[in-house]
């Protein structure tokens, strides 16, 4: 992903309607500190979401940082993402690829059909 | 065969979790419907158990499919091979239980399927325990002292669904994950590519609970840092045969 389409700095203070919560330097840590939890945190829950309910607690602090906070909802599309990719990737598994890393040498076959034979 | 494929496949025999009533179930993405395209796979459609033909045979219809699907959950090119070794020869001993109600393909996905959690729960329990509780050191290079994001994160795309579409994409995804330190990408492969319960992903990983947020939490955050730096070049295009299993 190239810089040049992260977002200038005037960019993002419209984005965020100018009230600094991208979060992005130590600057804004009053304001994050009202939000109950950092991004760290965040992203901690925004992982753990997508395999299990998050309690109530977690997901009012978790909603709520979302909100404010557009970096972490960034962060959030991009994991996502990488769980849909993960599980596209266990669907081209089952599919018959012609890549071949994904198939058996000849030298492994011959020594699995011989294995075979001799333990049937 | 290595001694080890040999042992294990011996071994398989005797593991109550390798338990014949289950093979049939499969993995719940793999439906007979798309996968049974040979001409073998008929022959499960309420065939005899003499029409399923030898283990040599399966090996040339299968053998490659078998292969590919272990290889992609375990990124180790010989223990794959022992797995597909182990699996023919199971459901070779095993092929009385075959019902003819999923095709043969489907059938020995389901062996196979047990066989990767088999292994799994061997070597996890073989393996140091880790000290997992805080992934300090993946996530201090991302957030300053106050947790906060050191930098901006670049914007992918505002549409997922154009990503995924993209094959370099794909590919760039498939050599990060083999980079991933093992145990997380093994927490990751059962939980998004079987859909395993975090309990069962616990039980086989033998970890705790806690342990397990932190291995995916861990996975994902490299699997974020290696796309943003790799996307936009193929440099992780071939995957690496030497996987960090083996």
């Amino acid at each position: 992903m190239s810089s040049s389409e992260e977002p200038k700095p005037e960019e993002r203070a419209e984005i965020d309607g100018g009230h600094g919560s991208t979060c992005n330097n130590a600057s804004c840590v009053p304001f994050c500190a009202t939000t109950l939890i950092s991004c760290r945190e965040y992203s901690r829950l925004s992982s753990k979401r997508l395999d299990e309910p998050l309690s109530f607690f977690e997901a009012f602090c978790y909603w709520f940082h979302h909100v404010i906070c557009m970096v972490c909802r960034r962060f959030d599309r991009q994991l996502r993402t990488i769980h849909r990719a993960g599980q596209a990737l266990a669907e081209e598994s089952l599919q018959s690829g012609n890549n071949p890393a994904h198939q058996l040498t000849p030298e492994a076959q011959e020594r699995i059909r011989k294995h075979l034979h001799e333990n049937q | 065969m290595t001694k080890r494929g040999s042992r294990d496949a011996v071994a398989a025999e005797q593991e109550p979790a390798s338990d014949p009533s289950t093979w049939s179930q499969g993995s719940g993405s793999q439906g007979s419907g798309s996968l049974g395209s040979g001409a073998n796979d008929e022959a499960g459609q309420g065939d005899s158990v003499h029409d399923l033909g030898s283990p040599e045979l399966w090996l040339e219809e299968y053998g490659d499919y078998l292969y590919r699907y272990a290889f992609m959950r375990i990124n180790s090119r010989e223990v794959a091979e022992d797995l597909v070794q182990e699996t023919l020869l199971a459901a070779y001993r095993g092929r009385s239980n075959f019902e003819g109600r999923s095709t043969l393909k489907t059938w020995l996905v389901g062996i196979m399927k047990n066989k990767i959690i088999d292994y799994l729960r061997r070597a996890s329990r073989k393996e140091r325990k880790e000290v997992l509780e805080d992934d300090s050191e993946v996530l201090d290079r991302h957030f300053n002292r106050f947790g906060i994001w050191n930098r901006i994160l670049p914007n992918w795309a505002s549409d997922p669904n154009q990503i995924l579409e993209r094959r370099e994409f794909m590919q760039t995804f498939e050599g990060c994950l083999r980079k991933v330190p093992r145990k997380a990408r093994r927490a990751f492969m059962l939980k998004t590519f079987e859909n395993t319960s975090s309990e069962e992903v616990c039980k086989i990983l033998d970890i705790t609970p806690s342990n397990l947020w932190v291995l995916l939490h861990r996975c994902r955050m490299n699997l974020r840092e290696c796309l943003e730096k790799n996307w936009a070049t193929p440099a992780l295009g071939v995957p690496s045969e030497e996987g960090e299993d083996s």
